[in-house]
């Protein structure tokens, strides 16, 4: 074992951490964005909504994440960090939409009725007294849904995009210190997601949940 | 603190994983050659997807001049052959946890590998060249300029290679050499520093064409450190297949070029080499008919 390797290849870490880590935060911004909202939709009473979010969820997470990912790659010719980015999004979204729609769906339905029995419109009944319990049903899901967007975020090296993955396989590839690199590339990854589950629990505290 | 804790069980886990590992790496040294005897089978690492060098074909059959090296030194031991793939981010991992004996493939020897592993004579020379799109300039000269976008694959030897002449050069890197054709054609690179032999076959699938070699690189079989005994008889090996004319042929077959580097020490071969050791030297007579079938396009029944 040689660990100096990983000290000379310190600035590679680094430009790969720091592009998984921003790669990773668009990601999750984006596909919170697009999941909460379908989830959202999905959770209405309109029939055709419904049928339009459970087909969009459907169909995203069962591809596998390296499929969209070429396929936004190499078929539809996007440049490479769009292509990343939208197949991280997307099928992130899925499960975020589905995470979400369980936390709506898990109060009570007795409130809805009861909000709209003292003559609420139905968005009023949502925002003020649904969204506001579901959202503290759902941090806790949500952040495994944080930590698989770094975990997925790997794939991107398939296409070149230098992210932490590629710079430990090319210490890997350059030096034969596989191991060594492994390492680093396990220690770092660790680093990102406790930190993305250190931020969660502190929002869970602030929000009220225990 | 939890994230204390989680980082404590972090290290632990980590320290567990080094351990493993570090067993894992075989504990004695020099033993492969014996190994090798006494299991009676070789372990060869190939590349299944570098024609001419090592792929397979249709039906799955282990074809090109690295199989057909590792078919003759398996017959010169007496013994099996069992082929396992290998890419460039496997060979390494492979070859220190002793699941390959050896790794016969295009792998170039360099300082820093060499630290890790070792490696026997040169066995293949091959050609840097940069596959470009058709109509594109074909002189290397117009790939020089930081502008331009050089696709490879990691681990590829010509990419430290044009890093060295060219510092400010730009990359992109793929896992695959398709993906990086791929990137070629549709725009993403401008230019792949690739080998002459694969160069060629993906210029003869159209739509692409290569430029004069800018480079020559040495590829060797790699083995793993302090296995003298084994680096001996591999060099002792090719050096015989070498006097013998079999290399030759074999290059002859695979890459239709004659072979463009001289084998052994300095490009000498070790006098008495053709001598066999009493201990240590296994080398077994060729069963009839086997030098014909090597060089026929049908070498992968001789397994």
């Amino acid at each position: 074992m040689d660990w100096h390797i990983l000290w000379q290849y310190r600035a590679a870490l680094w430009d790969g951490l720091v592009t998984t880590v921003w790669l990773s935060a668009l990601a999750i911004v984006g596909s919170t964005a697009v999941g909460v909202l379908v989830g959202c939709l999905g959770a209405t009473p309109s029939f055709y909504l419904r049928r339009l979010t459970a087909a969009y969820t459907e169909l995203l997470r069962n591809l596998p994440l390296l499929v969209k990912v070429f396929f936004f790659y190499f078929v539809l010719s996007m440049p490479t960090i769009p292509a990343a980015l939208l197949g991280l999004v997307l099928h992130q979204s899925a499960y975020i939409a589905d995470v979400t729609g369980a936390g709506i769906r898990s109060v009570a339905r007795g409130q809805l009725d009861a909000g709209l029995a003292l003559g609420h419109g139905y968005w009023q009944v949502f925002r003020y007294v649904i969204l506001p319990q579901a959202v503290r049903i759902v941090i806790p899901p949500m952040t495994t849904q944080y930590v698989a967007v770094i975990k997925n975020s790997s794939i991107v090296a398939l296409i070149a995009v230098q992210d932490l993955t590629y710079q430990t396989q090319q210490i890997n590839v350059e030096t034969f210190r596989g191991f060594e690199a492994a390492t680093a590339a396990t220690v770092l990854y660790v680093i990102v997601a406790l930190g993305i589950i250190g931020s969660m629990t502190l929002l869970q505290r602030r929000v009220g949940v225990r | 603190m939890g994230a204390t804790r989680a980082l404590a069980r972090m290290a632990m886990a980590l320290a567990l994983a080094g351990v493993a590992m570090a067993s894992a790496e075989l504990a004695q040294a020099d033993q492969t050659l014996d190994t090798v005897l006494k299991r009676g089978k070789l372990i060869a690492g190939i590349t299944y997807d570098s024609p001419p060098s090592g792929y397979l074909d249709a039906q799955g059959n282990v074809l090109g001049y690295c199989a057909d090296v590792a078919r003759y030194i398996a017959k010169r031991l007496g013994v099996g052959l069992e082929f396992v793939q290998i890419t460039a981010s496997s060979r390494v991992p492979l070859l220190r946890t002793g699941r390959i004996d050896a790794e016969i493939a295009i792998t170039t020897p360099n300082k820093v590998r060499n630290e890790v592993v070792d490696f026997t004579f040169t066995y293949i020379s091959d050609n840097g060249v940069m596959l470009v799109r058709e109509g594109q300039s074909t002189k290397v000269e117009d790939y020089v300029s930081p502008s331009k976008v050089i696709g490879s694959t990691q681990g590829n030897g010509f990419v430290a290679g044009w890093k060295n002449l060219h510092a400010d050069a730009q990359f992109k890197l793929y896992p695959e050499e398709s993906s990086v054709v791929v990137a070629l054609k549709k725009g993403d690179v401008d230019a792949v520093l690739t080998n002459e032999f694969s160069a060629h076959r993906f210029a003869q699938s159209g739509g692409l064409a290569y430029t004069a070699a800018w480079t020559t690189s040495p590829d060797s079989i790699m083995i793993r450190q302090d296995e003298s005994k084994w680096r001996n008889w591999l060099n002792w090996a090719l050096q015989r297949m070498w006097l013998e004319g079999t290399l030759q042929k074999l290059y002859k077959k695979w890459y239709g070029v004659d072979v463009n580097f001289r084998m052994g020490d300095a490009g000498e071969i070790q006098s008495r080499v053709m001598e066999i050791g009493q201990t240590d030297d296994p080398w077994k007579d060729l069963p009839p008919g086997f030098f014909d079938a090597l060089l026929s396009d049908k070498s992968y029944t001789l397994q």
